[in-house]
């Protein structure tokens, strides 16, 4: 486990500001997602992370530590834009980035060889990249991700071409990693997956981070006092009541708004009361999708949550 | 350091797999043999190919001596081959013998190259209509006055013939007639020697070293021109091959984004510094093993073709010098434009900017070789991506003072110093740099921020 803290770290590139005074911090067997829109700063974040990147001002720390070679070979990194030598044979390219992780050159290549299994691509360790499907190429980069297992894992787009089967493979991974205590550091624009796998959610717009905090916390910030019940239950005249809308919930279910005054289980009780015929009742939570969609779309730049 | 090493290895590793560099490094020497055996073939073919010229010669003057004619004839066609060397131990073995007109006359056509027939008639009409019709390829008709007049008519299809000076019939007749004419006169045969070929020139070249030279035949040719050229040609190759897979593999690393990969797990310096040393290892090989089959093809020729040829055991050494400090500069600067481009295209564009000057002595060869201590000569010997190939280019004239290679040693080395911190410094900030391909502008304004 690898705490990773950034502190007040900016980046600009000529006019424009690619980071600005961006703070965060990982907490250890927990998965940090880290969303964005396109453009918004992401990607030199990580960058800077990974001492691709000097910051202009600000600190980025490793268990308060600055970077050295020592704790680079205890992270894992698998960028958003890909590629491997295409000539090369897939075990010798997975082979190679082990040893400049650090990995003695019969460890590097026995697992290679056991991690390339793993992903299913045990076939295919003698042929030449090139002849890999791009999925396949993905699963590779995956697998030399995280080859020298490192206590620290920056994923940066991980399911992007990845059909369910795999995808769950490298949830499982994700996981698996997170219950060993792992720091990891996911970058992705699948809300379905951050609010699967996500513990604490950082997002940044326009280079400023515009929601940071625990995800649960998040989505109960964000809620409105709504509930959702089934489409046969008839809640117009109620007391408390401001809005119904049935196109606003999924499936044979609708929407019902709440004054703020009015507790759902006060709401609920009055349903009972005047025998609706209740199937289904829960709080309406508002999917991470709209508090993304709302943030990036704001013009301003404020932190709302934290 | 170790980072850099694995980087290198596996440069080495992926270079001498690679079809283009197995392709180039024993390729090129096959091909050049190739051309030199083809070229040669042909040659022979083509000389032994030739139907002799036959060529009337109707004498009205009576001056004609027949046999010494067809001496001349048989002499000629035996000794159209023979070089310089030849002459002279013939010269020799004449003062010796005190020599019949036969082998007199063999010296003047020794070095005569393509063959003739000569056919004495007495009609000169006939000789004339025939050659008309084609029959003959040409008349030489001897005036009845020859004696006061030393008039020759000669009449053939093609009138150059008859008129060049160095065509064989023409030589032939008039050597000839030389010879009819002093048959008679009882001279000394040395003083007949004399009289056919007053002068026999031997050229000394007084060099700026104070070092007298003089090479004559095959030796002075591959001195002259096959040295330079190879050395030069062969230098030039394993320089730009080099830095040629250096801007490919880095140009390649980042348009694939491996380089991202990669600089997560080691310095830019690193990474630039094991390719250097990788792809130089290759080269190194190459250069090697092309000196090396030059070396061993030129030793087996000066031992059976070419005696008195003495191998530059030196210029051999001093090559692989500059391909050391060489390929060191451009591939340096190759890394650091190589990551300039988004693409291969792109940064083989800008790379031209190094890869023009290093090319230019070869563009400029005629001009370094007539004169090895020239202006340009020098003033390419000087600048530093030029120093390299025009060095080659003029070593071997042996008329190079000998303080010019240390001193260009000297300029190569600050080069290189200079080359690897420039283009370090594009490396670095070029390496992640996507997007619009940076103008030569922007490029300095960064080298002075950085």
């Amino acid at each position: 486990m690898i705490e990773v803290s950034v502190e007040n770290v900016s980046k600009s590139f000529g006019k424009i500001d690619a980071v600005d005074g961006v703070s965060l911090e990982t907490h250890g067997g927990e998965v940090f997602a880290l969303l964005g829109p396109n453009g918004a700063g992401k990607t030199t974040l990580i960058r800077m992370i990974m001492d691709i990147m000097k910051p202009d001002s600000g600190d980025i720390t490793f268990d308060g530590k600055p970077i050295s070679y020592e704790l680079k070979h205890r992270i894992g990194y698998l960028p958003e834009e890909r590629g491997l030598y295409k000539k090369q044979k897939l075990g010798e390219v997975v082979t190679y980035f082990g040893r400049l992780h650090g990995l003695e050159k019969e460890e590097a290549r026995r697992r290679a060889h056991e991690w390339l299994a793993r992903v299913d691509l045990e076939d295919w360790e003698k042929k030449k990249v090139e002849e890999l499907s791009k999925g396949m190429q993905q699963k590779a980069q995956i697998a030399l991700t995280l080859l020298h297992d490192p206590d620290l894992v920056i994923l940066d787009e991980p399911f992007a071409g990845l059909d369910p089967v795999n995808t769950r493979m490298v949830k499982d991974f994700i996981v698996e990693m997170r219950d060993r205590r792992k720091t990891v550091l996911l970058s992705t624009h699948q809300m379905a997956q951050v609010e699967a796998l996500a513990d604490w959610v950082f997002m940044i717009s326009h280079g400023r981070r515009v929601l940071y905090g625990r995800l649960t916390d998040i989505k109960r910030d964000y809620s409105d006092n709504a509930v959702m019940v089934n489409e046969e239950v008839n809640a117009k005249g109620l007391e408390g009541i401001t809005r119904v809308d049935r196109d606003a919930a999924p499936g044979r279910l609708q929407k019902v708004w709440l004054k703020e005054d009015m507790e759902p289980g006060e709401f609920i009780r009055a349903l009972l009361d005047r025998k609706e015929p209740v199937e289904h009742y829960e709080l309406a939570e508002t999917p991470l999708e709209d508090i993304f969609v709302k943030l990036a779309q704001e013009p301003v730049v404020e932190e709302v949550a934290s | 350091m170790k980072r850099a090493f694995l980087v290198a290895r596996r440069e080495l590793y992926v270079t001498i797999r690679r079809k283009a560099y197995l392709l180039t490094i024993f390729g090129m020497p096959i091909l050049f043999g190739g051309i030199f055996v083809i070229m040669g073939y042909f040659t022979a073919r083509s000389v032994m190919k030739i139907r002799p010229k036959v060529i009337a010669v109707v004498d009205s003057s009576g001056v004609v001596d027949t046999t010494i004619l067809r001496n001349l004839e048989e002499e000629a066609r035996e000794n159209s081959v023979l070089g310089e060397e030849a002459i002279e131990a013939l010269e020799q073995r004449l003062t010796d013998l005190n020599p019949n007109t036969k082998t007199l006359v063999s010296e003047i056509f020794s070095g005569f190259r393509g063959a003739v027939s000569l056919l004495t008639m007495t009609n000169a009409d006939s000789a004339r209509e025939a050659t008309r019709r084609g029959d003959l390829d040409g008349a030489l008709i001897v005036s009845g006055d020859y004696l006061n007049t030393g008039r020759v008519w000669g009449y053939s299809q093609s009138r150059s013939f008859i008129e060049d000076d160095e065509s064989p019939a023409e030589r032939l007749l008039r050597q000839t007639l030389v010879l009819s004419l002093l048959k008679d006169q009882n001279l000394d045969p040395g003083i007949q020697i004399r009289i056919l070929r007053p002068m026999h020139l031997r050229a000394f070249e007084v060099s700026e070293v104070g070092e007298e030279f003089e090479e004559t035949g095959v030796a002075s040719e591959i001195r002259k021109f096959a040295l330079p050229y190879g050395f030069s040609l062969l230098l030039l190759m394993s320089i730009m091959m080099g830095g040629g897979f250096l801007l490919q593999g880095v140009a390649e690393e980042k348009e694939n984004r491996v380089i991202e990969i990669l600089l997560s797990s080691l310095t830019p310096d690193d990474l630039m510094t094991g390719k250097v040393l990788g792809l130089g290892a290759a080269g190194l090989i190459q250069i090697i093993v092309w000196l090396g089959m030059a070396f061993a093809l030129l030793t087996f020729a000066s031992r059976s073709l070419m005696p008195g040829f003495e191998v530059p055991v030196d210029l051999f050494l001093i090559c692989l010098g500059y391909f050391l400090v060489g390929y060191l500069m451009i591939a340096s600067l190759m890394a650091g434009v190589g990551c300039l481009g988004n693409t291969m295209k792109e940064s083989q564009q800008l790379s031209t900017w190094f890869t023009i000057p290093v090319v230019a002595p070869f563009i400029m060869i005629m001009v370094i070789l007539a004169e090895p201590n020239g202006v340009i000569a020098r003033v390419f010997s000087y600048f530093p991506l030029t120093s390299p190939v025009t060095m080659m280019l003029r070593l071997p004239s042996q008329q190079v003072p000998w303080w010019e290679v240390p001193l260009t040693f000297v300029i190569l080395i600050v080069s290189v110093y200079l080359a690897l911190r420039l283009g370090g410094k594009l490396f670095r900030l070029g390496s992640l740099m996507y997007g619009k391909r940076p103008t030569v502008p922007e490029i300095w304004r960064w080298l002075r921020q950085a």
